[in-house]
């Protein structure tokens, strides 16, 4: 086990070098609104791709794709989780330039809703995207913090008052442009640091050969690549991932911060191969970890481990310098996408400010984002010190991802979609995604409704989640044609306008 | 069959690192770019 100093000293020196390298680059780089939340134009095609690497590669990598490799599947399952993170970052890389020619000016996916859709989807879209990036930030802060009480006896609040506080002072005072550069040089650690502890695990554990066996002794199924359970978990948790990460503001932020189409499309098919390969070799710690340590893998018992069977390896089978090595790692993971998700949150509420405030000046809005960004930070610490079970919330958030998904983004390219028909659409596919989700607390409040309850069919994480993102992806198409309303995309790029009075380059002729 | 499969983790495992590193590589060299220092 570390030492509680050795792992509270770098841990603070880690976040002070950050949060100074943050607070630099953004200095003079903040002449309003637009630079601290959207940063537009504004970066190459090497500070985009690091920044999409950083952004979604949180802790979690360490425990949920490893909990996967460990308890659902083995590799075939890993492999899944890998291909899920890939998929909406090729989606944006699609749907990028689109979002950009059609709206030049836009800041978040919720001035979108409202702009093509009327205030009762903008309403939906705005509660679902907030809702999974607050868990999404929560559930950061739980994870790092339950893995630094484990490996080195951290208390809990010490760690979430440490990052928070940190990331706060420079995302705070730089915004986006201070998060993207954190990002970069973040992801310039972890991506080397991730390979070295792999390197560095594999030798002190035999090397591969008797890693293999030890694994395969433990269960064949591991490292079948073809093992149906680890195929079925992998292909219900890409679909989770995907339309959780295609309602993520995050993605829209760095859609305009890229320097142009063309970067922002490479910048999001390299991100998307790099997050495939992360996430796979941090899921094989979690398959490895079933061949050298005791796992639990019965969710019904009280001894389960395998959410965290990575940090049970750790502590259990590797030299101390390999445990430095991770706990670096997470802190660079969780530090890169509290950043992010801080001003991401931030950005979509000032987005709304102009509508909301009489109005407002640039400084006015700029003071309003900063204050926000304090608000969002101050509740994700305490609520990931008060409710350690935001995890479970975590895959109800994928699921009304997997429900909105389709019907949001089926309005950039169809004229017939409308208003009613999206959210009619998601509405549906949500309820048919609840009627299978296995959630605790979803299925007794269903259960207990009349005629409903008696009818409820076996819980099963695979229908739910294809049962919400097709269900809602049919209605949609189907709506649009039925009532085709005939929308002019120009209205976008007319309606929705930049925050600072400034004029965003146009993005060329609209095409539907 | 078992040397075989077990020759095919241990190629596997590597060429995933070997990626990961390939990844960092490239994009030192893209920033590089990006910042005219190259």
């Amino acid at each position: 086990m570390v030492s509680t100093d050795a792992a509270l000293g770098v841990t603070a020196i880690v976040l002070a070098a950050f949060t100074a390298a943050g607070v630099w680059y953004a200095r003079g780089r903040i002449g309003s609104v637009e630079d601290f939340i959207t940063a537009r134009n504004s970066t190459g095609q090497g500070m985009t791709t690091m920044t999409l690497i950083a952004s979604v590669m949180g802790v979690w990598i360490l425990l949920a794709p490893a909990e996967a490799g460990a308890a659902f599947g083995g590799i075939a399952a890993v492999a899944g989780y890998g291909i899920g993170e890939a998929l909406p970052l090729l989606a944006y890389s699609k749907l990028g330039p689109r979002i950009r020619e059609l709206i030049p000016a836009g800041h978040s996916l919720t001035e979108y809703a409202l702009a093509r859709y009327g205030p009762a989807m903008y309403a939906f879209v705005l509660l679902v995207s907030l809702f999974y990036m607050f868990i999404f930030l929560a559930a950061e802060l739980t994870g790092i913090t339950s893995a630094l009480q484990l490996v080195a006896g951290v208390p809990r609040w010490q760690t979430a008052g440490l990052i928070g506080g940190f990331v706060l002072i420079y995302t705070g005072y730089g915004g986006l442009r201070a998060s993207i550069f954190t990002d970069t040089i973040q992801a310039l650690i972890i991506l080397p640091l991730l390979a070295i502890s792999a390197i560095g695990a594999i030798i002190a554990l035999g090397g591969t050969a008797v890693v293999h066996d030890q694994v395969l002794a433990a269960d064949p199924t591991l490292l079948d690549p073809t093992f149906f359970t680890g195929l079925r978990f992998g292909f219900w948790v890409a679909i989770a991932i995907l339309g959780a990460e295609l309602i993520n503001q995050t993605w829209w932020q760095r859609i305009y911060a890229a320097q142009d189409s063309p970067t922002l499309r490479r910048g999001f098919r390299t991100a998307a191969f790099a997050n495939l390969l992360i996430v796979f070799l941090a899921g094989l710690f979690g398959v490895v970890a079933r061949g050298f340590v005791d796992i639990v893998t019965d969710p019904a018992s009280d001894a389960y481990n395998a959410s965290i069977a990575l940090f049970v390896l750790l502590t259990e089978a590797f030299p101390e310098w390999i445990v430095f090595a991770v706990v670096l790692l997470a802190l660079m993971l969780v530090m890169s996408t509290a950043d992010t998700l801080f001003n991401a949150i931030a950005s979509i509420v000032t987005a709304d400010l102009p509508r909301l405030l009489d109005d407002p000046t640039d400084r006015t809005l700029t003071l309003g984002a900063r204050a926000l960004t304090v608000v969002v930070a101050l509740s994700a610490i305490y609520v990931s010190l008060r409710a350690r079970s935001v995890l479970r919330l975590f895959l109800l958030a994928d699921l009304f991802g997997a429900a909105v998904m389709v019907p949001l983004l089926y309005g950039l390219y169809s004229r017939g979609a409308s208003g009613g028909g999206v959210l009619a659409a998601s509405l549906i596919g949500l309820a048919v995604g609840l009627v299978y989700f296995p959630n605790p607390l979803v299925r007794s409040s269903l259960t207990a409704l009349p005629i409903v309850g008696a009818a409820l069919p076996s819980p099963d994480f695979l229908y739910a989640f294809t049962g919400a993102a097709t269900v809602s992806a049919g209605l949609t198409v189907v709506t649009a044609r039925l009532t085709d309303a005939g929308y002019d995309h120009t209205r976008l790029a007319r309606e929705i306008q930049q925050l600072d009075n400034s004029h965003a380059d146009s993005g060329g002729e609209v095409t539907d | 069959m078992a040397a075989l499969t077990a020759a095919m983790f241990t190629a596997l495992v590597w060429l995933v690192i070997g990626l990961v590193l390939a990844v960092f590589i490239y994009e030192i060299y893209v920033i590089a770019t990006d910042f005219g220092i190259r």
